[in-house]
């Protein structure tokens, strides 16, 4: 178990080495100049050279990528082009709400979802199963930025109930910042849930037809219990997997919610970067999500790993 | 875990979550007293330093709010005492003395005097000086402190502009204490001070107590960053905003102006928006040709189908609310036959095939569309490539690597940039050029007019570019916020006369 995780951990680490080899690489070959992006249409060559210098980048490029990657490991993400504040502070302030973001809309999505799969397999071929499905199949179909502007409409415009957008703050106001992620949230949950309800009953189909359920049946098992006891706990382990995914997926996908809804989270740090080029933003961001996705998916193989003993030996 | 508990938590989860929701759905919307304005912009600006970067948004924050040149440019355009009260030039037009306003404090509390002018001004020229305007700038040869309420400015050559360009944000008046942290913490010394930024949201402004003019009624301005055009619709309808200065989706502004909680003010702006052509490049090189491509153009359709009939056509790249304004739309009517005549005279009767880079803006995007189709009429296949705004920069302006681009020029009174030895349309006139630089030296104001309006008929006779429009600007605001705006003759949202009309 020790040798898998420590194969597993040095795997992990190669994959951020290059990871970081292959952002450094993509945003150097991009066209685009920060100095004349942030300088404009009037801007004459020595300020140019001027602003160029202060930012530092007339060093030669490996001697950039390698004191990117030490500062790094050392916390420091260096210094943003546009906004002159460190990168690090601005990553934190956005992680503020790009967090409670992904992990709300996942857990609003298991909420609905599980109830719904297991009800839907419980009435497996029904037409109330088949109906079930079709909604579901509409949730997948239909972008989130739609379902948020839907949600805005009613809500916003209409109900006048909730916020179209922004963002007040935790620490101005707590209840506010509630009320400004409810609308997100929503968007973001429903089409995931479309997803992970579609997967819970599969699953759980599945796991109906194994031979330890007619076991539990024959032993005089109410069928109802036997779903719930045997059935849907074995379930949950494949739509766990897709859970795994889904967050870092939620994480980057929250892009668009972001500007629709202009909340100053991680995505829309990422999206302004981009269109600044302030490069410096993008590359920390960028390896954030990278990092945090590949120690994700490491947790989860440990876990497996841990559960089931057969995966251990195929590393 | 037994299967009762497995379900009923997950109904207790589910229970609880419409509890929150049922709870949190109340307390919006509450009525608040009126002394406050939340302002939407479509970009934040990448810091608050005016005088160091080329971004509008800086300036539509701080500029008269926060910082204050020695002039400023009034609603007209026209140009008004700031920080210096009145000023006089020299006989021969050589040395300007400025006389500054008494008992004025920046925000830290740090008073204001000639030696701040002179530390400002020698700042933004120095070597080295990240200042994004510095032709502004160009000729002063000395700034001198005569008094701590005098200043003077020598000059190398007479100059006509100095007032107008000192007016500008990137020629505000900072503190030599604060100067270094202005990006991040602005100290100025105008009607309102900085309170805080949360960056990617909002900026925030309270009223300065200090302030040496009179106080303006607002207490407290946010300004709120949206780009969505979706996203500023629905900040407006549930008002969430109070105001939008600078629209960013025109297809709205018909539904904001039937509902009388809005007014809709369509002003005008300085971005001429023209078809660029590269001068030096293949069929371009013919004059010729430039006219066909100005005849083939149906400018008051393009006006129509890109920008919902918000924009006012130019015939030259002047803004037509100037008074030096030449009047130059009648010079190309949208005529292909003609067209295709020109074309055929030039040698390329069955036309030819070129790229059309366009920038992110809406206006490039929808008008790259139908200019294309205008073209393709008389013979001319463009290939439309969109490009964002870094690569713009890089591959259209820096490099010149490029046939046609569509881009608004919104630098106020900026006919100059076709004097300029490389600008990316590749011009070069004898002609023109001299013309500028007699107009450099001209202070009278009645020659200076005359210059400009021949400055305008040489580069439309050349057909230089396509003078497609002038950009409108299209503000949105609840109708009872009175003071703002209507016309852009410098990017900024001056809120020291805003006020609500029901207080």
């Amino acid at each position: 178990m020790l040798w898998f995780a420590f194969l597993r951990l040095i795997g992990l680490l190669t994959t951020l080495l290059a990871a970081s080899l292959v952002i450094f690489v993509v945003l150097e070959v991009i066209p685009g100049d920060p100095a004349e992006v942030m300088l404009g249409l009037n801007a004459q060559p020595d300020t140019l050279a001027a602003l160029r210098a202060e930012l530092g980048l007339n060093a030669p490029v490996t001697t950039r990528y390698i004191n990117w990657v030490l500062g790094m490991l050392q916390g420091d993400f260096g210094i943003s082009y546009t906004y002159s504040v460190p990168v690090a502070e601005l990553i934190g302030e956005r992680i503020q709400i790009s967090l409670p973001l992904a992990t709300g809309a996942l857990i609003l999505s298991t909420i609905i979802a599980i109830p719904i799969g297991v009800y839907s397999a419980r009435y497996h071929g029904k037409i109330i199963d088949t109906g079930i499905m079709s909604v579901a199949q509409i949730g997948i179909a239909i972008p989130n930025f739609w379902i948020a502007i839907l949600l805005v409409y009613v809500f916003a415009i209409v109900l006048r109930v909730l916020p179209s957008g922004g963002f007040p703050g935790w620490e101005v106001s707590f209840f506010g910042s509630l009320q400004a992620l409810i609308l997100p949230v929503v968007a973001l949950a429903l089409p995931q849930a479309s997803i992970l309800a579609r997967v819970m009953r599969s699953a759980l189909l599945d796991v109906l037809h194994e031979d330890y359920i007619r076991t539990a049946r024959a032993k005089g098992l109410s069928n109802k219990a036997t779903l719930w006891r045997h059935g849907v706990r074995n379930a949950l382990i494949p739509v766990l997997t897709i859970l795994g995914l889904q967050f870092s997926f939620l994480i980057a996908g929250t892009v668009i919610i972001e500007n629709l809804f202009y909340l100053p989270g991680l995505g829309r740090l990422i999206f302004q970067g981009i269109t600044q080029r302030d490069l410096i933003v993008v590359k920390s961001s960028v390896m954030l999500l990278v990092a945090l996705t590949i120690f994700v998916t490491f947790l989860v193989d440990i876990a497996y790993a841990a559960i089931d003993p057969r995966l251990r030996r195929r590393v | 875990m037994h299967a009762k508990s497995l379900k009923s938590r997950l109904l207790c989860l589910a229970g609880g979550a419409a509890l929150v929701l049922a709870a949190l759905t109340g307390a919006h919307g509450s009525a608040e007293a009126k002394s406050s304005l939340s302002l939407g912009m479509v970009l934040e600006p990448p810091h608050l330093d005016a005088t160091a970067g080329a971004a509008a948004a800086i300036d539509e924050v701080v500029y008269q709010n926060i910082f204050q040149g020695l002039t400023r440019i009034g609603p007209d355009g026209s140009v008004q005492p700031s920080l210096a009260q009145s000023w006089d030039v020299s006989e021969d037009g050589m040395t300007y003395r400025f006389h500054l306003q008494k008992s004025v404090v920046f925000h830290d509390g740090t008073p204001f005097s000639a030696e701040d002018v002179k530390f400002s001004i020698d700042r933004a020229r120095a070597e080295g000086s990240v200042n994004a305007q510095k032709p502004l700038f160009a000729a002063i040869d000395e700034v001198v402190v005569v008094d701590p309420e005098t200043v003077d400015i020598k000059l190398t050559t007479p100059s006509g502009n100095l007032a107008y360009n000192l007016a500008w944000g990137d020629a505000v008046i900072v503190s030599p204490k604060s100067a270094e942290s202005n990006k991040t913490k602005p100290v100025g010394t105008g009607p309102f001070k900085f309170d805080r930024w949360m960056k990617g949201q909002e900026i925030r402004i309270s009223r300065f107590d200090g302030y040496w003019g009179d106080q303006p009624e607002l207490d407290k301005a946010s300004f709120r960053f949206i780009s969505d055009p979706n996203a500023a619709f629905a900040a407006m309808i549930s008002g969430d905003l109070d105001a939008f200065p600078t629209f960013s989706a025109p297809e709205t502004i018909a539904q904001f102006e039937a509902d009388p909680r809005f007014e809709v003010a369509i002003g005008t702006t300085e971005g001429e928006t023209i078809l660029a052509m590269n001068n030096t490049r293949g069929p371009l090189k013919n004059k010729l040709v430039r006219q066909a491509i100005s005849h083939a153009i149906n400018k008051q359709a393009l006006i129509d189908g890109a920008m919902f009939g918000l924009g006012t056509p130019i015939g030259t790249h002047f803004a037509p609310h100037h008074p030096a304004y030449n009047d130059l739309t009648g010079l190309y009517p949208y005529d292909p036959t003609k067209a295709k005549e020109l074309l055929a005279k030039a040698g390329y009767a069955d036309g030819f095939s070129a790229t059309l880079k366009l920038p992110p803006p809406t206006y490039a995007r929808r008008g790259g569309e139908l200019i294309a189709s205008d073209l393709k009429k008389v013979g001319i296949d463009l290939k439309i490539i969109p490009v964002e705004w870094a690569q713009w920069l890089s591959e259209v302006f820096k490099e010149t690597n490029y046939d046609f681009t569509i881009v608004s020029h919104v630098e106020p009174m900026d006919i100059g940039i076709y004097a300029r030895e490389k600008y990316y349309f590749n011009y070069n006139s004898d002609a023109f050029k001299n013309v500028i630089e007699e107009l450099n030296v001209t202070v009278d104001e009645e020659k200076r007019y005359e210059l400009l309006k021949q400055a305008q008929q040489i580069i439309s006779d050349d057909a230089v570019n396509v003078y497609l429009f002038q950009l409108a600007k299209s503000g949105v605001w609840n109708a009872n916020v009175k003071g703002l705006w209507r016309n852009s003759p410098t990017p900024g949202n001056d809120l020291s006369q805003v006020h609500w009309a029901n207080n």
